[in-house]
């Protein structure tokens, strides 16, 4: 059985960086991921408060430094379905999904996704965008290696014709493998996902389609993103009176996610900000209950955006109804003038999704969760990555929402942790 | 590397434009930027790609270098600052040394800021380019200085950042120093009694930590310490600790300090209860507090001796001041926060029953000034009234702070989840009490906070009025009673007025005395004034010094967790240079051409960097200290005879440039 002295397990930020640190000091890293890229959540986003740089250039660089480093190794494609202490040591087990491409020989030359004649809806462009069945996952993916949807290919044979390399890279009876290894020392960074869009009914119904999801608009706004430019969904007009919904799915006890979020504030100014860029004459509102810009620079950039003439109204967004021309009615309740229901339009509305658990790391592993699945911090006051077992750590969101600067800072916490139990408690 | 055969060969340039996914290429025409390098004699491939820093675009020039079709790079794209390594790195891989790349920035130099200009966008692009490929063809292999670095960091102070780094790189085998100001470790959070979201003691969460620290011999504590002078850098800091006897001499026991506290005729006011009691000369902030011996008060002390009569033996009043000097491979900076205080009259801050929300913390402590009791002449309070964003978010122009201390623009971060935490105890235990809350926005963001804090506040019938950034609260104390008057937002701008027996004033969090240490390392400071990082994202904890790095809320407001792991991030960074034992510098340091050099001495008279310049004796010659050398250029400029450079950026590579940008 391979053994590593931290197997990592989700490669987003938070656990790219965690392998990084840990391989810097010496020590050898089994980074899992289980899409078909590393980079969990953070490289689809378009630029990043506070700063404004573009994600991908920041992120682009940690991917590259992870799989590049001589102390990882990445698998992706690849969950990790249970982690079992074995004295001091643990046992990770690992399912690795059929890509039905051979990672060895594909080259990533997408000949095979230009012939594939099915176009599907592309997750990494949160359903804004299509891309082929056989595809690479996108431009700056790592690994540059092709992976094929079974559910949407038609099985007609193109790509394998196409495909240059000798043998040939597709492999259409490749099957899941189940694999064990051995590890010192275990950091769960597994991240978050956001509620599903309809998750608040009053929101959505079903048929709207000028209400789209944060995650949608980051991709909008994305350089690299589907269109460019930000454009209405129902009929790909600029849009000209833009809302912004915060709280959407947080902060509300009827959905089941009464916590706050804590990043939506942010990234919906920085949307905002980003989109009175791009259309310098669009309206722009945020409805919000509280703005909560508490981190270093975090409230000086809230000011710029209300100095740029973005519109932030205190209101509680009760309903919201498309109507045949995708213009979207809301009833809200103005919190700041008489409080009573009033009506307002908008051509395109962005919600800001609630932040939940993307894996279930307590079935994973018997560390404790909250009621929500996120991780607990036992020691949370001074030693915040320690989990109820002693050689499992965690980094990020996968222990509760938090943003970037947050999570980097745990990752480092975590990778000292781990470096210090693989020295004292299992053995280097 | 430096004599590879590759680089003695006529310069053959590979020219890359990036796309930057948009950012750069909605605006320049990438493609014209590539047709025009391929122009210049020497480039002998030029094209495009959408990031070059992905790995396809990396792998585009590593190909190129391998197949021997290019022997220098140039990559028009982002700021250096961002993907210079990343790219020296792809030329490292594909075996050209790391130093024959050019970054040229057309992203923050062209298209961000020429957005409506596109022809003129990529006319300069093309310049800025132009004069990137002639400095390339210029560039000579340099390697970069390895020196060692001792495999000790010195820590500077032990509020929870500085216990959790301290005890993290001790665990992992350096030696630390851990350097306190004050007699005592726990910083300011020793004084909060239950800490949000588990309620703990911080004393107790302190005390955990104060075991890690003395149970581990690789830490050597030094309190009433502070720094004095700091010279040199990454790899070997050499640092004056200007250390104060503590007056105490041995161990002494309850008894013993009472006795002597007891026969001290000085009362000074208690720092560590928020000045709302008084304590002697001879102190200890509480019970447990660590090192468990108690501490003379310099500053305070009338040298009386009564302390020492009443415990022989124990105590020597003679102040004794030792200079020691101490040197490290890293330096972590964990010097925290003060509280924001007050001035005079702001929000009624002066009055009876107008206190601030560390006083409150300290009154609501069962061992603290009121032994946890919150009354005003013997009896229970009925209402109290809390104002958010004191000394936080504060705007030019609506708030002037006077010429005596800088606005405050940043959230404190804290606040809001501790006065909900403080109001909520103040439900609890004075049953019917009327809780106010005149905010802004209520930030209970962290875990359990909205729930455990605002949702049970809320609920528990408190009552919340809204102010304006631009309409402050107004503050009168009229017999006995505080009156706070303010247009309240969530009644469409009603006036309001309350009446209330507590004012808590929720101050935030300033930069703590980072001015002393920022300056003996020449560290830069945030906007904010809190210590600056070198990049949010891509180096959190790391200063634009080498070797220094920042832990906990001398960087900005945090509470106890978010310090901690920050910490712990500060933590692991240092403990990969010290683990390796080496660190490499980059070899941009200044060369002196000795068969020009007339040894004028003005060099030496211009250089900041103690001795990075300086004359040899023997040859009559200026010499470099490379390691001290700080590629600031300024003998370059006033050396008559024209005998120094700095390697990397010699004069005539600049002229190149310059010509090139010019050109018609
Ligand atoms: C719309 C939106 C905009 C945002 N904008 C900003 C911003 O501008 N600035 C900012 O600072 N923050 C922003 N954030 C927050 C930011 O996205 C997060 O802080 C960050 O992505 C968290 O990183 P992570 O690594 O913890 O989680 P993730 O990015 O979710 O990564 C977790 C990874 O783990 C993998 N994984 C999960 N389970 C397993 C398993 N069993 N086996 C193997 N792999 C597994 C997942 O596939 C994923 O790749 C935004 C968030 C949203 C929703």
């Amino acid at each position: 059985m391979k053994k590593y002295h931290t197997v990592v397990i989700g490669a987003g930020i938070a656990g790219m960086e965690t392998a990084i640190n840990l391989g810097n000091q010496g020590y050898k890293v089994l980074l899992v991921e289980k899409e078909a890229s590393i980079g969990g959540n953070m490289i689809a986003l378009s630029k990043v408060f506070p700063t404004l740089d573009c994600s991908s250039c920041i992120t682009t660089p940690k991917m590259s430094e992870a799989s590049h480093h001589d102390n990882i190794e990445i698998m992706t494609y690849t969950k990790a379905i249970s982690v079992i202490k074995e004295g001091p040591e643990f046992n990770v087990k690992l399912n690795k999904k059929p890509r039905y491409v051979d990672e060895k020989t594909c080259i990533g030359c997408k000949k095979c996704e230009e012939v594939c004649p099915v176009y599907a809806k592309h997750e990494f462009e949160r359903e804004t965008g299509s891309r082929k069945a056989i595809c690479i996952p996108y431009t700056t993916a790592i690994p540059q290696i092709a992976v094929l949807d079974p559910d949407t290919c038609m099985q007609c044979g193109k790509c394998y014709d196409a495909c240059p390399t000798e043998p040939k890279s597709i492999v259409f009876d490749q099957e899941a493998v189940e694999l064990e290894v051995k590890a010192s020392s275990v950091v769960m960074s597994t991240g978050f996902t956001l509620t599903a869009k309809d998750r608040k009914k009053e929101y959505i119904n079903g048929s709207e389609k000028n209400i789209i999801t944060a995650f949608q608009m980051e991709r909008l706004l994305a350089p690299s993103g589907p269109f460019g430019s930000v454009m209405r969904p129902s009929d790909g007009k600029a849009p000209e009176n833009v809302a912004f919904v915060l709280c959407a799915h947080s902060r509300d006890r009827s959905i089941g996610v009464p916590y706050c979020s804590r990043v939506c504030c942010m990234y919906s100014i920085k949307q905002a900000m980003l989109l009175s860029g791009a259309l310098p004459l669009c309206d722009i509102t945020l409805y919000y209950m509280d703005i909560r810009a508490f981190g270093k620079g975090y409230e000086q950039f809230y000011r710029n955006a209300e100095a740029m003439g973005i519109k932030f109204i205190k209101a509680k967004v009760a309903k919201m109804s498309e109507d045949k021309d995708g213009i979207v009615e809301m009833k809200i309740e103005e919190i700041e003038s008489t409080g009573a229901p009033v009506s307002v339009k908008h051509d395109l509305v962005i919600m800001a999704n609630g932040i939940l658990p993307g894996a279930e790391p307590g079935k994973m592993a018997s560390i404790n969760t909250d009621e929500y699945g996120f991780i607990s911090q036992e020691k949370m006051k001074y030693d915040p990555t320690a989990t109820n077992i002693d050689g499992i750590y965690f980094s990020g969101t996968a222990a509760g929402p938090k943003d970037i600067v947050d999570t980097i800072a745990e990752a480092g916490a975590a990778a000292m942790k781990a470096a210090n139990y693989i020295t004292h408690g299992a053995g280097k | 590397m430096t004599d590879s055969p590759i680089t003695k060969e006529s310069p053959k340039v590979g020219v890359y434009v990036c796309h930057c996914g948009g950012n750069i290429s909605d605006i320049i025409d990438v493609k014209r930027v590539a047709e025009e390098m391929e122009k210049i004699p020497g480039v002998a491939l030029s094209t495009d790609y959408i990031f070059m820093c992905s790995d396809p675009g990396q792998q585009k020039i590593k190909d190129a270098i391998k197949d021997g079709r290019i022997n220098r790079v140039v990559v028009a794209a982002c700021s250096p600052r961002l993907h210079e390594l990343t790219f020296r790195r792809a030329l490292t891989v594909a075996g050209l040394n790391p130093y024959l790349l050019e970054q040229v920035n057309i992203r923050e130099q062209a298209s961000w800021v020429h957005k409506t200009d596109h022809k003129g966008a990529t006319e300069k692009a093309i310049r800025l380019t132009r004069g990137a490929v002639e400095k390339v063809k210029l560039a000579k292999p340099l390697d970069m200085i390895e020196i060692k670095s001792l495999p000790s960091a010195i820590v500077i102070g032990a509020g929870p950042a500085g216990l959790r780094t301290a005890s993290d790189l001790a665990s992992g085998g350096s030696s630390v120093y851990l350097l306190e100001k004050t007699p005592f470790t726990g910083g300011n959070a020793v004084k909060i009694d239950k800490l949000y979201p588990t309620e703990e003691d911080a004393k107790e969460i302190v005390g955990k930590m104060n075991i890690e620290i003395e149970s581990n011999n690789n830490i050597k504590l030094l309190t009433c310490a502070e720094v004095s002078d700091a010279t040199g850098g990454i790899g070997n800091f050499k640092v004056t600790v200007k250390q104060v006897s503590r007056g105490v001499v041995a161990m002494m026991s309850e008894k013993e300090f009472e006795d002597a506290a007891r026969a001290c005729p000085v009362e000074v006011d208690d720092e560590y209860n928020c000045s709302l009691s008084k304590r002697k000369a001879i102190y200890m902030p509480y019970k447990n507090a660590y090192p468990a011996l108690p501490a003379i008060d310099w500053a305070n002390c009338t040298l009386c001796g009564k302390c020492a009569e009443a415990v022989k033996g124990k105590i020597d009043l003679v102040k004794k001041v030792e200079n020691t000097a101490i040197e490290s491979g890293v330096v972590v900076v964990a010097t925290g926060y003060e509280h924001y205080v007050p001035a005079q009259a702001e929000y009624g801050y002066g009055a009876k029953n107008v206190i601030t929300l560390p006083q409150l913390i300290r009154m609501m402590d069962k061992t603290g000034p009121t032994g946890g009791k919150i009354e005003i002449n013997g009896k229970k309070i009925k209402s109290a009234g809390f104002i958010h964003c004191v000394g936080s978010r504060e705007i030019d122009g609506v708030k002037r702070p006077g010429p005596e201390r800088p606005l405050n623009a940043h959230c404190s971060r804290v606040c809001c989840t501790a006065i909900l935490q403080a109001a909520r105890e103040l439900q609890e235990n004075n049953k019917g009490i009327d809780i106010y809350s005149f905010y802004q926005d209520i930030r209970t963001y962290g875990r359990d906070a909205e729930l455990k804090y605002y949702d049970k506040v809320s609920a528990g019938g408190a009552v919340f009025f809204r102010y304006g950034p631009s309409e402050l609260p107004q503050v009168s104390v009229e017999n006995g009673g505080i009156n706070v008057k303010m247009k309240d937002l969530l009644t469409a701008g009603e006036k309001i007025e309350v009446t209330v027996d507590l004012l808590v004033l929720a101050t935030g969090m300033v930069p703590g005395d980072p001015g002393a240490i920022a300056d003996k390392f020449k560290m830069p400071k945030s906007v904010d004034r809190f210590l600056q990082e070198v990049h949010p994202k891509l180096r959190p904890v790391e200063t634009a010094i080498g070797g220094i790095f920042l832990a906990g809320t001398c960087q900005a407001p945090f509470d106890m967790t978010e310090a901690t792991a920050v910490a712990g991030a500060a933590a692991v960074k240092a403990a990969a240079i010290l683990e390796s034992g080496s660190v490499q510098l980059e070899p941009y340091v200044a060369v002196v051409a000795k068969e020009k050099c007339k040894c004028h001495g003005e060099c030496v008279k211009v250089c900041p960097a103690k001795g990075a310049i300086y004359i040899d004796e023997a040859e009559q010659k200026a010499e470099v200290n490379q390691m001290l050398c700080i590629s600031c250029g300024n003998c370059v400029a006033v050396c008559p005879e024209r005998a120094i450079d700095v390697q990397g950026y010699e004069i005539s590579r600049f002229e190149s440039i310059v010509d090139e940008i010019v050109r018609e």
